[in-house]
Parts: C-alpha cells; sequence; structure tokens
C-alpha cells in the first residue's frame, strides 16, 4: 500500500486530521487499532467548552475554546446541541474564586451572564438549593462520535482511507526518513506495509508509544478521568461548578442522559484503564451539594479515559499540567516526514488538526489552505445514529409494518441495525456488535444490553449476517465491553438490572459456560 | 284554621302535587339525551313505553319484579352492600316517615278508622309517633353523617330540591317534637282541655287538685304549682285523673322524645303561651307538610317515586335488548331516580384525577347532571365557554371502568349515559378526543402539541418523577399481559406504542412522543400491566395521567374542533 | 378479606417467586394455615425448566449428569451452601410434590428420573436442567440422538430466531434446519410478543392454520421445535393436538423473559394455591412484621391506613435484587423487610468480577442470609431473629444459583426444609428459653 500521509489513530484528532488534508487534496490513509474514538475521544463529557471553565488560570486556553467553539457550531452543527450552560457555586465554596469570575470571564471574551438563583432553579430543578451564585455561558454539547464518524465520512468521500483495527508495529526508516510503516491487521494478525511519504502521529494517549516505534522520544503524562452516565437526563444545560476546576466539576446534558464527571488522577499504565468504586463514589460525593438529585439517581454506566498530557508533572493529578496541545516536528530527533500532535481538548480538534496539516502540508510542499473552519462537514446518513432521540423520532414517524424495535431501551430499529451494517459492509469492513453499538445508542440504555444484544444477534443471524458461533461470540465481546462500564455502578436498581441480565444469560442461557 | 281552610289548603298541595308529577313523569318521555334519543318523537316513546308495560303485564316476569320490589325497593339490599351506615339511615328515615304518615298525617284516614279509640295522646300511639320520629330524625342524621364522609373523597353533586327537601323534613321534625313538647308543658293546653271536658262541672278544689296531679305526673308549668304538693291533695288529683282523663291521656314519658324536650323547655313554656306558640307550631308543621306536597316533584322526594319504578323497570325487563326507544326514556328516568348519593363517586376511578385537576365535572354524579343540562340547556348555551370545556374533559377522561354503574344503589345504567352524552357532546362540534388522536400519528401529535407553559411536577406527578419509571428492568412483561396490544396486533392493526415503550419514552425525556399514542389513548386501564410489574410501576396511573396531559394540551390547539 | 385481621395462621410467606409459591404450598399440604403476600412478578421470570443443580464448582465449569451426585460433591465442598443442607430423600420428595401439584393444575411436567437433562435454548446454547416440562421433553430426545429435526420461528418474535439455533449447533447436528413462518393473524404488525401468541394459537383455527403452514415445510424432519408459545392455560392441548395435526413430536424452546412458560407456571402456581385454600394478598407490601412471644403481625399496605395479618410463623422469600428482597447501596447490602443481617464481601469493590462472565461468579451473588439447618435467619449475636421465622430461595446465602443452576431447586428444597421445621415446631410446644 501507498499513501501521501500515514496518519495514526481514529480519534478526534485523527479523523479532523484526515478531513482537513483531504479537503486540501492530499491523500491519506488513518489506521486505527481499534475504532472510531475508541480511546479518549469517545470517553469524554462531549463538552464543547466556552472557555469559562479555564478563565482563572489559562486565558489562552480559555480565549481559544471560544474562538474553537464557535467555529465548530458552526462546521458541525449537527454533532452540537446549544445547550448552553451554568456555572454554580454553592455555599461552601471560594468566595473569591466567585467574584472574580465575570472579570476574568470579560478578559477572555467570554459572557458570563449573572442569573439568579431563583431563576436558575426554575430553569434546572436539579441544582440545589444551596446555591449561592449563577452564571450562565455559551457551553454546549457535542456528540464526539459523530464529529469523527462525520469528520471520516467526509475525507472517506474525498478519498482517504480508513484501516480500523489496524496497529502500527515498525517503521522502517532510512536515514531521516520513514519510508514505509508496518501496520497488522487486528482481526487476522496479518502484516503489510504502508509506504509512506509523511507520517502524522495522532495517537492520543498513545502517542508516546508510535513516536517510541519511530524512535523519538515525547514526554508525556496519563491523566485518567471518570465519568458516570445516570438512567435520564437531569438537566437541559451544561452544569458547571464554579470553583476552581476540580473532580466532579461538570454535568452534561447528553441526550437522553446526563454525564457526570470528572476525576483525574495520574496513571503509569494505559492498559486495562477502567472505572473503579472508588472514582464513582468520589464523584457522587463531590458533585452531590451542587446537584442533590444525584444522591438517589439510577447510575447506569461509568466509563473512563485518559488523557495526555504534554509537559513536566509539576502536580500529582495531572490537572495543573497544560490543557493546551502539542505539535512535536521531531526535527530534533532525526526525523524529518514524522510528526506527533497531542495533548488538548475535544473543543480544540478542529485547530489541533489544522495546525498538524498545515505541518505536513509545509512538508509535502502543499500549499492549499485549510478549508475546515470554512466549509461545513455535509451530512452522512449513517453518522447520525449516535444521536440520542434519533432512532425513537425516526422509528416513531414511520412506523414501518417490519421495522421491529431491537433495542427498546434507546428504540433502536432493525432498519438502523441494517443500514449500519451495511454502510460498514460497503467500506470492507466485517461489522462486529460492538462496532454497531459505538455508531448508535444500541446497549446504551438502562438494560446495558442484556436484552437488545439478544434480539440484535438473532435479526444479524436471520439475515444471513452472522455463521456459526459468532453471534454468541459477538455477544459476549459486547457484554465484555459494556461491564467494564457497569461494575463500578452496580447497586440499587443497576443492581437489580445487572442480576435480571445474569440471570438471563448465565441462569437460561449459560453463556459462561460456553 | 278552620276545618275547611285546612280542607282547601290540603286541596291545594295535591293539586300542585298532581301537576308537578304530571310533569316530572312526562319528562321521562321527553328529555332527550344523546343523538339517537334526539331522533324519537314523544309519541314513539309513549308507545314503546306502553308497549313496555303491556307486554309485562302479559308476561311471565312478575315474580321478577316481586323480587325486585322486595329486595332493590324495600330492603335496599344494593344500598346494603355499598354503604351500611347510609342504608340504615334511609332505612328509618323511609320506616318513620312512612308511618307517621299513614298513622299521624292520615289518622283522620286511616288510623281512627282502623283502630277503635285512637287518641293521639294516648298510648301506645303517643310512643310510636315518637319512635317514629325518632326514628326519622336519626335516619336523617345518619345520611347526613354518611355522605359527608363521602364527601371528603369526592365532592357530590347536590340540587336545590335536595336541600329544599332535607330542610322541610327537617322543620317537619323539629316543629312537630317543639309542638308536642309545647302542649305537654303547657297550662293553657291543660286549661282548653278542662273547659271542653268538664266545662263548668268542676269544683276549684278538683282543679287545684287535678292541676297538682299534672303538674308532677305531666310536667304541666302551672304558675301557682306547689314544689312540693300535698299528698292528700296529689292523691285526689291523681283519682280525679283516672276518672276524667287517663282514658285519652296516657303518661307524657311515653313521649320520650318530647317529654324531656318540654323538661327543657320549662320555664320558657309560659311566655310561649302567651303569644300561643303552639298555635304557631302547628302553622309551621302542617306548612311545611303541604309545602312539601306540593312541591313533592320537584325534590328530593321524588326519588320515592322514580327509584321503584327505575328499579322496578330494571326488575320487569326482558332478556331482549332494548328499543331506541325505550333506552332514550330510561335514559330520561335515570336523570331522576339518580338521588345524587354520591357512592359512584367513592367508587370512580378517575375520582383521584378530578380532585387533583380541580374538576369535579369528571365525577358521575356531577356527569349526570351536566348530561341533563346539555340535554335541556340546548347545546348553544354550552358550545362555548370554560364550562363546556369541563364538561368535555370529564366525558372524556371517563376511563369507562363502568365500577358507578356496577356500584349504584338505584341500578341505574350510567354507562350509557356517558356514552349518549359524549356522542351529544361529539355531535355538538367536539368529538371524543381519542377520535382526534387517530386522526394524527403521536409523532405528528409531538409538533403539534407543545407543552404549555407550568407543565411539569404540578399537573403530571408520575410522568414526571423519574423515580415513577426508573426501577423498570426492560422485561416486557406489561406489554406481554396487554389485552390492547395483544386484541389490535391479532386484528392486525397494531398499537404505535406498547406500554414498556412509553415507560421508555418517559426516560428518554421524549413524552411528547407518547401523548398522542394510540397506545395512551385505547388503554382499557384493565390494570393487567400495574398489577404484573415485578418492579411495582404504576404503568396504567402512568397512562391515564398522560391521556390527561394530552387532553390538557389538545384543549389548547384552536383548531381542535376540526379533526381532519 | 375483613377476616383475615383476626384470624391467626399458621404461616405467614413474604413473597410470591418460585420460593414463595413452594413455600406456601409445601406449608398448605401440611394442612397448616398458610397466607401469602406479594405480587407474583418474580416467578414471571422463571424459564419453566425446574433445575435441580447442573453445574459445580462453578469456576471449573463442571456440568453434572446427576444432580444427586452434583450434590454430594457441592456438600463436601460448601457445607453452607443451603443445598448442602436439604438432603436428597428431602430433594425428591419436594420436586415430585412440587411437579405432581403444577401436573394436577394442567401443568405436566416428565416424569422425573433422578437425572439432569440437556435443553436447546432459543439462542442455541445446551442448559442443562432437571424438571422439564411435558412440552419440552420431545427435544431433549433430539438433543440426544439428534435425528433430522425443524426448528420453527414466528416472524416477528425478535428474541428467538431459528436459523441462529441452526447456526450454533447445526455443525454437530446435520439434520437440524430451521423456517420462519408468519403466525396466522398477527401478518401486519412488526413486533410479536410470545403471551399474546400463546393466546391466540389456544383458538384450533390459529392453531391448525399454523399447522397447515407448517405442514409442507416439513421435509424429512422426525420432530419439530416451535418457540414456548404454545397456550397459556391450555397449553397441553394445544400441544397435544399441534403434533396430531403435524403427525410428528413437537417441542419448545425456551426463550427470554418474560416468557410463556413463566406466565404458565405463574397461573398454575395460583391455581394451586387457590385449591389448598392459602389466602393471597396479591397487590400488598409488607411494611413492618412485629414479634411477640408466639405470634408475629404484619402490617400491609394494600388498603389505605393499611391492614395487619397474624401468624404463628413467617417466611422470607422475598427473593435478592429483582425480588426485593435484598437492597444494595453504595455501601452494604441490606435486607428489606426486616433489616436482617446480610453476609456479604467486604467493600463494593468486591462485589463484582471484571468480567462478567468470568466462571468464577460475583461474590455478591453468594451474599445473603446466613441461617441455621432449620433456615431460620441468625440476627447479629448468631442466634435465631425469631424462633419461628424462616428464609427460603435466593436470598440465602451462600449460593449462586445463576452459576450453579440451582435456583429451582434452591427454591423447591429450602421451602421443604423450612415447613417440615415450621410443622414440627408447631406440634411442639415451645422450649422454655
Amino acid at each position: 500500500m501507498e499513501t501521501q500521509v500515514l496518519i495514526i489513530g481514529g480519534g478526534v484528532t485523527g479523523t479532523a486530521v484526515a478531513r482537513d488534508l483531504a479537503l486540501r487534496g492530499v491523500d491519506c490513509i488513518l489506521v486505527e487499532k481499534d475504532d472510531v474514538n475508541a480511546g479518549a475521544s469517545g470517553r469524554n463529557h462531549g463538552l464543547l467548552h466556552s472557555g469559562a471553565r479555564y478563565v482563572a488560570h489559562d486565558q489562552d486556553a480559555a480565549t481559544e475554546c471560544r474562538i474553537e467553539g464557535d467555529i465548530l457550531k458552526r462546521v458541525a452543527s449537527r454533532a452540537i446541541q446549544d445547550t448552553g450552560g451554568y456555572f454554580v457555586a454553592v455555599q461552601g465554596d471560594d468566595e473569591k474564586y466567585v467574584g472574580d469570575f465575570p472579570g476574568f470571564c470579560a478578559r477572555a471574551g467570554i459572557t458570563a451572564r449573572p442569573v439568579d438563583v431563583a431563576t436558575a432553579r426554575a430553569r434546572e430543578p436539579a441544582i440545589s438549593d444551596k446555591a449561592i451564585a449563577v452564571y450562565e455561558v455559551p457551553d454546549a454539547s457535542v456528540d464526539p462520535f459523530r464529529l469523527s464518524l462525520e469528520s471520516m465520512a467526509q475525507a472517506r468521500s474525498l478519498g482517504a482511507r480508513l484501516m480500523r483495527r489496524t496497529r502500527v508495529v515498525g517503521f522502517e526508516r532510512e536515514g531521516r526518513e520513514i519510508r514505509a510503516a508496518v501496520v497488522q491487521d487486528g482481526t487476522n494478525g496479518t502484516t503489510q506495509r504502508v509506504h509512506v511519504s509523511q507520517v502524522m502521529n495522532a495517537a492520543g494517549a498513545w502517542a508516546r508509544e508510535v513516536a517510541q516505534l519511530a524512535g523519538a522520544p515525547i514526554e508525556m503524562l496519563y491523566s485518567k478521568g471518570t465519568l458516570l452516565v445516570t438512567h435520564g437526563r437531569l438537566a437541559r444545560r451544561v452544569i458547571n461548578r464554579l470553583r476552581p476546576p476540580g473532580n466532579a466539576d461538570i454535568l452534561m446534558p447528553g441526550g437522553t442522559v446526563s454525564i457526570l464527571g470528572t476525576t483525574s488522577s495520574r496513571v503509569e499504565d494505559l492498559r486495562d484503564i477502567h472505572p473503579t468504586v472508588d472514582e464513582v463514589d468520589l464523584i457522587l460525593r463531590e458533585a452531590t451539594p451542587m446537584l442533590p438529585p444525584l444522591e438517589t439517581m439510577r447510575i447506569i454506566r461509568a466509563y473512563a479515559g485518559v488523557r495526555p498530557l504534554v509537559g513536566s508533572p509539576s502536580g500529582s493529578d495531572g490537572r495543573t499540567v497544560s490543557r493546551g496541545f502539542a505539535l512535536f516536528d521531531h526535527e530534533a530527533d532525526g526525523l524529518s516526514n514524522f510528526a506527533t500532535i497531542t495533548g488538548g481538548k475535544l473543543t480544540t480538534c478542529r485547530l489541533m488538526a489544522e495546525r498538524a496539516a498545515d505541518l505536513v502540508c509545509r512538508r509535502l510542499g502543499v500549499t492549499r489552505p485549510c478549508l475546515t473552519a470554512s466549509d461545513p462537514i455535509p451530512v452522512s446518513p449513517e453518522c447520525e445514529w449516535t444521536e440520542p432521540g434519533r432512532a425513537p423520532r425516526s422509528w416513531m414517524s414511520a412506523l414501518h409494518v417490519d421495522d421491529p424495535l431491537i433495542c427498546e431501551c434507546e428504540m433502536v430499529s432493525g432498519s438502523v441495525l441494517d443500514a449500519l451494517y451495511q454502510a460498514l459492509r460497503a467500506a470492507g469492513d466485517t461489522p462486529t456488535l460492538t462496532d454497531i453499538g459505538l455508531r448508535s445508542r444500541i446497549g446504551k440504555g438502562a438494560c446495558q444490553g442484556a436484552f437488545c444484544a439478544v434480539r440484535a444477534v438473532a435479526h444479524l443471524y436471520q439475515n444471513g449476517d452472522f455463521q456459526g458461533s459468532r453471534g454468541l461470540d459477538e455477544i459476549v465481546d459486547f457484554f465484555r465491553e459494556r461491564w467494564g462500564g457497569q461494575h463500578a455502578v452496580l447497586w440499587g436498581q443497576q443492581l437489580a438490572q445487572a442480576e435480571l441480565m445474569e440471570a438471563l444469560h448465565c441462569g437460561l442461557f449459560g453463556e459462561e459456560l460456553r | 284554621m278552620s276545618a275547611s281552610s285546612f280542607r282547601i289548603a290540603v286541596y291545594i298541595a295535591l293539586g300542585l302535587c298532581a301537576l308537578g308529577l304530571l310533569w316530572r313523569l312526562s319528562a321521562w318521555l321527553r328529555v332527550r339525551i344523546g343523538p339517537d334519543a334526539r331522533a324519537i318523537p314523544f309519541h314513539r316513546r309513549l308507545a314503546s313505553a306502553l308497549h313496555g308495560a303491556f307486554s309485562f303485564a302479559f308476561s311471565r316476569r312478575l315474580p321478577g319484579v316481586l323480587k325486585a320490589f322486595l329486595l332493590d325497593v324495600l330492603l335496599q339490599r344494593r344500598l346494603f352492600a355499598e354503604a351500611k351506615v347510609r342504608w340504615l339511615g334511609h332505612l328509618l328515615i323511609l320506616l318513620g316517615f312512612t308511618a307517621l304518615l299513614l298513622m299521624h298525617a292520615l289518622a283522620a284516614l286511616l288510623t281512627q278508622k282502623l283502630f277503635k279509640g285512637y287518641q293521639p295522646t294516648l298510648d301506645p300511639y303517643l310512643f310510636l309517633r315518637n319512635v317514629f320520629g325518632a326514628m326519622a330524625v336519626a335516619g336523617i342524621v345518619l345520611v347526613i353523617a354518611g355522605r359527608r364522609r363521602a364527601q371528603r373523597v369526592a365532592p357530590t353533586a347536590h340540587r336545590l330540591g335536595d336541600r329544599v327537601f332535607v330542610a322541610l323534613l327537617s322543620i317537619v321534625m323539629v316543629s312537630g317534637f317543639l309542638l308536642e313538647a309545647q302542649k305537654i308543658a303547657s297550662p293553657a293546653a291543660f286549661q282548653r282541655m278542662v273547659d271542653e271536658y268538664f266545662g263548668e262541672d268542676i269544683s276549684p278544689e278538683d282543679l287545684s287538685a287535678l292541676k297538682a296531679a299534672w303538674a308532677v305526673d305531666y310536667g304541666v308549668a302551672f304558675e301557682d304549682a306547689a314544689a312540693d304538693p300535698d299528698p292528700a291533695l296529689l292523691e285526689t288529683g291523681r283519682e280525679l285523673h283516672k276518672d276524667a282523663c287517663a282514658s285519652c291521656h296516657s303518661l307524657p314519658t311515653s313521649a320520650f322524645v318530647s317529654y324531656p324536650v318540654s323538661r327543657v323547655m320549662g320555664p320558657a313554656v309560659r311566655p310561649l303561651d302567651d303569644v300561643d306558640a303552639a298555635k304557631w307550631l302547628w302553622y309551621l308543621h302542617v306548612f311545611a307538610c303541604l309545602l312539601g306536597l306540593a312541591v313533592l316533584p320537584f325534590t328530593r322526594l321524588f326519588h320515592a317515586i322514580s327509584d321503584p319504578v327505575s328499579l322496578l323497570v330494571n326488575g320487569a325487563a326482558s332478556s331482549r335488548p332494548l328499543s331506541d326507544a325505550g333506552r332514550a326514556s330510561r335514559r330520561a328516568l335515570a336523570i331522576d331516580a339518580c338521588v345524587r348519593c354520591g357512592l359512584c363517586d367513592t367508587r370512580c376511578s378517575v375520582a383521584p384525577i378530578a380532585r387533583f385537576m380541580n374538576n369535579a365535572s369528571l365525577l358521575p354524579s356531577h356527569k349526570l347532571l351536566s348530561t341533563f343540562r346539555f340535554a335541556r340547556e340546548g347545546r348553544g348555551r354550552l358550545r362555548d365557554g370554560a364550562r363546556y370545556d369541563r364538561i368535555a374533559e370529564g366525558a372524556f377522561l371517563c376511563s369507562s371502568c363502568g365500577r358507578c354503574t356496577e356500584r349504584c344503589p338505584v341500578g341505574l345504567g350510567l354507562d350509557d349515559l356517558w356514552t349518549a352524552q359524549r356522542d351529544d357532546l361529539a355531535a355538538a362540534g367536539h368529538p371524543a378526543a381519542a377520535k382526534w388522536v387517530q386522526s394524527r400519528t403521536a409523532s405528528e401529535w409531538a409538533d403539534l402539541l407543545p407543552a404549555p407553559p407550568g407543565e411539569g411536577p404540578a399537573v403530571a406527578p408520575l410522568s414526571s418523577d423519574r423515580r415513577t419509571f426508573s426501577p423498570c428492568v426492560q422485561c416486557q412483561t406489561c406489554t406481554n399481559v396487554c389485552p390492547v396490544v395483544a386484541h389490535t396486533a391479532g386484528a392486525g392493526d397494531g398499537v404505535d406504542l406498547t406500554p414498556q415503550k412509553v415507560m421508555n419514552l418517559l426516560r428518554l425525556g421524549m413524552v411528547d412522543l407518547a401523548l398522542g399514542s394510540r397506545m395512551v389513548w385505547d388503554c382499557a386501564t384493565c390494570y393487567q400491566c400495574q398489577e404484573h410489574c415485578p418492579e411495582g410501576i404504576r404503568v396504567t396511573d402512568v397512562m391515564l395521567e398522560l391521556r390527561q396531559s394530552a387532553y390538557r394540551r389538545l384543549a389548547t390547539v384552536r383548531d381542535r374542533r376540526r379533526p381532519e | 378479606m375483613n377476616g383475615n385481621r383476626t384470624r391467626l395462621f399458621d404461616v405467614a410467606v413474604i413473597g410470591a417467586g418460585m420460593a414463595g409459591m413452594a413455600t406456601s404450598l409445601f406449608a398448605a399440604r401440611r394442612d397448616l394455615s398458610c397466607v401469602q403476600v406479594g405480587n407474583g412478578g418474580g416467578i414471571l421470570f422463571a424459564s419453566g425448566l425446574l433445575d435441580l443443580l447442573g453445574v459445580h464448582p462453578v469456576a471449573d465449569r463442571r456440568r453434572w449428569d446427576c444432580p444427586f451426585e452434583a450434590l454430594s460433591s457441592l456438600r463436601r465442598d460448601l457445607p453452607d451452601h443451603p443445598l448442602a443442607r436439604v438432603g436428597d430423600d428431602a430433594l425428591r420428595a419436594a420436586f415430585e410434590a412440587f411437579v405432581s401439584e403444577l401436573g394436577a393444575v394442567g401443568l405436566p411436567y416428565a416424569p422425573l428420573d433422578g437425572a439432569n437433562h440437556p435443553v436447546l435454548t432459543s439462542i442455541g446454547t445446551v442448559k442443562t436442567t432437571y424438571a422439564v416440562p411435558r412440552s419440552m421433553m420431545a427435544g431433549v430426545e433430539m438433543m440426544r440422538s439428534r435425528p433430522s429435526c425443524l426448528l420453527v420461528d414466528f416472524r416477528g418474535l425478535r428474541e428467538f430466531s431459528a436459523r441462529q439455533v441452526v447456526a450454533k449447533i447445526g455443525a454437530d447436528w446435520p439434520g437440524l434446519h430451521s423456517v420462519r413462518v408468519e403466525f396466522p393473524g398477527f401478518e401486519a404488525v412488526s413486533e410479536l410478543y410470545a403471551a399474546h401468541l400463546a393466546r391466540a394459537i389456544e383458538s384450533a383455527a390459529t392453531r391448525d392454520s399454523v399447522a397447515e403452514r407448517v405442514r409442507p415445510l416439513l421435509g424429512d424432519a422426525t420432530a419439530v421445535g416451535f418457540p414456548a408459545v404454545l397456550g397459556l392455560s391450555r397449553s397441553g392441548e394445544v400441544h397435544e393436538r399441534l403434533q396430531q395435526s403435524l403427525g410428528l413430536p413437537v417441542f419448545e424452546i425456551p426463550t427470554m423473559p418474560t416468557s410463556v412458560p413463566g406466565l404458565r407456571l405463574k397461573d398454575a402456581m395460583e391455581a394451586a394455591l387457590a385449591a389448598w385454600r392459602v389466602v393471597r394478598h396479591v397487590q400488598a407490601k409488607v411494611t413492618k412484621v412485629s414479634f411477640d412471644d408466639d405470634v408475629a403481625t404484619l402490617s400491609l399496605d394494600d388498603v389505605p391506613g393499611g391492614q395487619t395479618i397474624r401468624a404463628r410463623s413467617v417466611v422470607l422469600a422475598t427473593g435478592r435484587f429483582t425480588g426485593g428482597g435484598l437492597s444494595a447501596g453504595r455501601g452494604h447490602v441490606s435486607e428489606r423487610v426486616l433489616d436482617l443481617p446480610v453476609h456479604q464481601p467486604g467493600t463494593r469493590g468486591e462485589w463484582h468480577r471484571r468480567d462478567f462472565l468470568d466462571p468464577a461468579g460475583h461474590p455478591v451473588n453468594r451474599a445473603g442470609l446466613a441461617t441455621d439447618g432449620d433456615f431460620r435467619p441468625l440476627s447479629a449475636d448468631g442466634r435465631p431473629a425469631w424462633h419461628r421465622l424462616f428464609a427460603t430461595g435466593s436470598i440465602l446465602a451462600h449460593q449462586d444459583w445463576m452459576r450453579e443452576k440451582c435456583g429451582s431447586g434452591l427454591a423447591i428444597g429450602t421451602a421443604w426444609t423450612a415447613v417440615e421445621a415450621i410443622s414440627r415446631g408447631l406440634q411442639a410446644p415451645r422450649k422454655a428459653g
């Protein structure tokens, strides 16, 4: 295989780079060892920062967020819900910080409008009656899956190629130049060489590993963040805690659910990242003073991602390390066609891609300008099913005679399943249940897959898509993925739900005995 | 008052009563409830009624009627099953009042002719009158108490005639007892009797002896009565009493109500004598009786006629279905036969909603009146305005559970009335909301019915509280036991949402999509889902609440009277 | 129901799942007057198959052909396991009694032969179970001999694809084929629900129509498998007639809950309890239980203002988390009705393993009530909480019925033993102290 640019990593940055390069007419292949947004890009709040969170300690980052947020609202409007956000301080919070907040926001050009507590509570009843100050800011929610999937779809429509489940295992280097990358197919283990002119390492937390393969050391820290998903939506707006950034400061509206987080703790090992019971309890303990209904709210899931932080450590949790991004050209490491883009935030992913693509194009001698800030991302029908509430609305408006629901919780029907399966198939993939789960809401509701996985597999077998034991193997994989987010939140009603799932899949079906 | 003027007053009262009865009875053939009834002229209903009576006379259904008369009319078994206290009260009033009517009011016609030596002041008549009076008064108290208790559950409708009847009955009873008490203790009455009996043939000694005896034994409040009379004098007086008075006057202690009242009145008796109180109390007593008689057809007492008729018609009913004319007349009869006892209200499955929505028009007793008013006042006067909306809300939020009909102590076919009312409303340009709802899909409704301001926990406490549905484990038991889903699916035309999908939409915060769904509007409120739910979710209650929310929103859509 | 307020029952059973039903039934059969409180939700999740003991030790995934051999191994390894405290004879007697009661109310089971049986499930796995409904028994025979066999599914019954089952085990069963047919009368709907089909197929016309649709597709099949929708109250008749009109053995394949066999079991148990004059409070929850020397008083919430029941013994058969017998906060597991001490792992972090299907099972599943040998739950001081308070079924500690495939055995066996103890205790005068 051969391409001008090999992009490593299919997160929000890698897909944005692919889109950027494709728009400039540069041929590229994106290799992703797992699936789109499988790492931190898919394991965050989905918050499009107004920048207000950073005003106190990083005015540049705040301003950057404001500008990039506005651009994304324009070009990626379908992935973004302009929910608005509140910053809420409660009794006991640092009053000096509260007092300084509007001034800081003004300096960064961020509109922060004071809202009286009673009005705020009328609009968002989840806010505590112990609230002492509320400011309204232009925060928004972004669906990172839709953003990445649509970016990638646009890039592919312009000739870019995506290789999922493909891992870079080595580079072939000649002097200062990398001539080819050796990639390995994760499904069958076969390797092949991809001849390249340029390599862009956008592997997120894994960027250090990839750079090491190329012989270029990077100093990076890993900060793990855990988030919780509630059984229903607790608030319409983004609710931030008005205090210096700390644990469990943000409650995001995630369509039909709310997402609460995060924590921040240093980790060394990127394998086996999972939310722990202590983190879950910490989040609830920290967030409940601002949002008392959380005390009794059913939590259906937790997940954890790893933030790649670039720079040297000065604190134990990594929160004090810059959340800004870093672009390494690796010239000093003796490499002329390898670069690394990492760090940063979801909100600034487009800007990161622009800088990365600028570097690549400069090296390639391509002079076409970046178009990602001006050209809206076109619609890709197969990318719309990550949006919560999209499937029920579509199903209800059509009510086809032969379109049964597969996932009852999120109301995803057989036709959606088929459309996603066919789209992946058309791209030459062998779609799995987990792939479909990532591109839709299947398994994301209360039952966490216990019922819908059975229906989905039956549906795919019936279509002839699955043969042999494959469907049952996929149920197991799917559960493994879902369980990773479940086991730390199993109390109350969610434990009853999990028990029913086990009664069904172990008690009746005996899947653990296979 | 002379005997002749009294007689004239009685005749006038009787005449008025007869005219009123004629008017009220004719209403059973005149009043038209429901569009089907409106198409049937008076003469056809008359013919149908006559035909019914005629065919009954030559049928073998007499035992059924006798049984109905005994069990339903006399023994009131339906009321007994529903409300023991009120049954007892009703029975006491019925027995006490009837007995007083026959023995006391119609004494000249009946008692005197049947029982030689009848004297109102003689036992057992004196005693029995008190017994019957006390029964009636106790009955009134029990019925009012029972009603009060029911009112706490649901406010029952009432009409002016109900209150008039209770007021007149109370006046008759109280004035009767007061009159008797006054007469017992009145020196004037004593003097009148002495004058009538002895004329001039009594010596002052004997008179004072007799007075002494009556003061002690009858409690007559003589001005000059000694507190401790001479025993010899008393003995003489008693002897004299035995000879002259005892044949007509039993001891007053038999009047176990009036006598204690007279003792309480004590010192007030003489001043009352001075103003001739006995006469005025008599006038009041008789006037209230005659007034009651005159307006009887327009008071609650009319149920003494309409209820037995209704129950007997039920008892006489053949197994054949009613003709249209017969049904129309039965509806009109039902309006009159309702005593607004309110038992239906306490059993009504939407009663909690009525309280919550502050709309009594949902309750059967109120609906019955609004049905009648709608029929009487015509459609024009009710067509617009808030009152109309409230009545329509009541009509269409009815869950048709049939409990009102099942529990009605006078066996009224209320469910048929409600159907007729809904048809009337529909004919007046306000079709059933369910019909409206089916004119569009749930999805279209979701766009058409924006949430009005203020909607939330205050008006939809269940569906807006996540604790209602958060225990759902997606097991689909509710759908599996749902007869509506089963029936419509089997009929080749499934409902759009199953119960468990409705619960899911609540969780998803997409309640709008459920409001116009056929599931919500077709729900039979059989409670199978709720009773089977392993997690105890109030599925049916949520359905009902959603229907109300949808109804409210429908009412805000301006073109709601023009379904396409 | 007013009479219940003053009546003194011998046994009050709290819970109407499998254990509550079995306990009430066994008590009534011993002529003990019995009252049961709780809605029948839990039993709806049953599959109709009555397990005794299928797997032990779970970590080794060892399946047993004979449950009684498994039991003797279990008694050696896990002496605290509730089933280890029920004798083989008691288990045999309990199952015989249970199954014969079900047969008496129209839900026949295949004769018990002391062995476990392999049953094909709706996703294509094979389950090991003990008592098999008669309507599923032909499937067990087919599983063993694997002749030519046809599996039928209905379009719209989303949880079951016959093609999936064939894909899954067809390699080891070459004669297995699948067909999909439309369920008569339901052609126009996209989602079918098992219970609705089960009711519909009780009509002869629908049943004949199903047979007509399947007959041309039979090929050389020697038996026909259907999803378990062959009738509710008249399942025996539906099964019989379908066999007649197809001329072949017919068997049902157990499906996901809420399943028709679960509904049948619920209806049958209700009928059996009614026949034995068990008084039931279906829409009630026990809000409080107070004990004096010899009588327990249960407060119920089914009528406004509540009402009470008095009983000489009480059985907790309230199940686990789904059933509502146990509830888990973020910190610990508690027992819901009486707040009895719950044997449990130290912290929530230890409740579950990282892999859902870890063969060792999740430690929280072995949490529950610790009891003495008569299944009397122990209070904090290690003595019975009340001398005639018992616990049966899945609320008991030291078992993992989902992994060990012993759910029904646990319910039926512990119910039998507890009722024996109750019966003994009520006959003998209470010992002083």
